[in-house]
């Protein structure tokens, strides 16, 4: 490589990194913890019954038992198998998301598990820190932003990688020589090692940093396509059976679960229908979600269509980011990526001190 | 530390089998459960296992 080329791979690294790093470690000091989400957050789990599972129309009486005067916004089965259905509810199906409240029930009893009322938890602020630095949206695109310069320093730190081994065999460590070739070759090695997972975790973080752009845009374009010939007819007066419609969907489409039922007048479902989203059954095509339809008066089936390449993108980048598809063993090794990621930007660090 | 430069392919060998291995780690626990868990385990663990032996070497 000539010597202005790679003066100039130099200067993209030192100055993409330079901006990022802060924001990188803190990102990746409260991924840690994140990536045990399941384990640390305190949640009632009953025991495994053996008994059938309640019916839906079932566990939504005793969820609208359990908070009084409010309604059911969307009714979600765990992708976790836990014996468990969540019900969102909320004062209104115009309330916004944190003025809503979880309901936790026993998918074999009916029974309340968690009233929804309990107050955030250490963990929750964590995770707020991690996806929006407190910031909401601005926020969220802030640190999409600097998922790209990493992507940039990422990409450049493998092209000088080059330079620098020209004469040492890989894994080289000067422990003997002067404290920044320590750095280095720690940096080095530490780098070049966990690339392609850096990479990965990097470029679906920076995706789902655009979730809710995405998100919104498939509401305003397919979904707004599919509830369009019901924009003129009235409100349905009485709903219709719950747990008809998400038969119905089922039986529509064999093979797939239900993940999450959105009722009338939640921004998933539009004024008329139950939005019925239905997931596969492998690590991957369980991310995938499915919308169909059902008339929340007649019953019937109105429309179904798969989601868009942005939205499967989306869904997709999740378990990449989060390490959550593949069992403990993968989330401790997510977690020795992470803590490698850390080393690599502290000896970034040292390395860029000890040369200004 | 004279020895003979290195080319790039010989450079880049070594990381290029990891990031390999660490992609079919990743994709593999995607595509099913079981054998494609232990699958994707191993192959991620390459990376890590790689870093601990060079540094516990050079600690030496």
């Amino acid at each position: 490589m000539q010597a202005s080329s790679l003066r100039l791979w130099y200067q993209v690294h030192k100055w993409t990194s330079l901006i990022c790093t802060i924001f990188l470690l803190i990102l990746c000091l409260t991924g840690l913890p994140l990536i045990f989400h399941d384990e640390l957050s305190p949640q009632a789990r009953p025991a495994a019954t053996g008994m059938p599972l309640a019916g839906l129309n079932e566990i939504m009486a005793s969820a609208k038992k359990s908070r009084p005067g409010e309604v059911v916004l969307y009714v979600t089965e765990p992708l976790e198998e836990n014996n468990t259905i969540s019900v969102t509810m909320g004062a209104s199906t115009a309330v916004p998301a944190d003025s809503m409240h979880l309901v936790v029930l026993d998918a074999h009893t009916a029974q309340v598990v968690d009233h929804g009322s309990r107050s955030r938890g250490i963990i929750d602020f964590i995770l707020e820190l991690h996806t929006d630095l407190f910031a909401g949206s601005p926020g969220r695109l802030f640190l999409g932003v600097m998922a790209l310069l990493f992507l940039a320093a990422t990409i450049s730190g493998v092209v000088l990688y080059a330079p620098f081994m020209r004469r040492l065999p890989f894994g080289s460590m000067r422990f003997a020589a002067a404290r920044r070739v320590r750095w280095l070759d720690l940096h080095n090695l530490l780098g070049v090692t966990t690339v392609a997972w850096v990479l990965v975790v990097g470029v679906t973080g920076g995706i789902n940093t655009l979730g809710t752009f995405v998100a919104g845009y498939w509401q305003s374009t397919e979904l707004a396509a599919m509830i369009a010939p019901y924009r003129d007819q009235p409100l349905p007066q009485e709903l219709s059976s719950v747990q008809a419609a998400v038969h119905l969907a089922r039986r529509e489409e064999p093979g797939m679960t239900l993940s999450t039922v959105a009722f009338p007048g939640t921004p998933f479902a539009g004024k008329h229908h139950y939005g019925v989203y239905l997931r596969g059954n492998t690590p991957l095509t369980s991310r995938l979600l499915k919308p169909l339809l059902i008339d929340a008066e007649t019953g019937q089936l109105t429309a179904k269509r798969d989601m868009p390449w942005y939205v499967k993108c989306l869904f997709i980048s999740e378990p990449l980011h989060f390490g959550d598809y593949g069992g403990m063993p993968l989330k401790l090794l997510w977690a020795g990526f992470d803590v490698v990621t850390i080393g690599v930007l502290i000896s970034g660090l040292c390395l860029w001190r000890l040369r200004s | 530390m004279a020895s003979a430069k290195l080319t790039m392919r010989r450079i880049y060998r070594a990381p290029a089998f990891l990031a390999a291995i660490s992609f079919i780690g990743l994709v593999s626990a995607l595509i099913g459960d079981g054998i494609y868990d232990m699958l994707s385990w191993a192959a991620l663990a390459l990376p890590l296992i790689a870093i601990g032996r060079f540094l516990l070497r050079a600690s030496r």
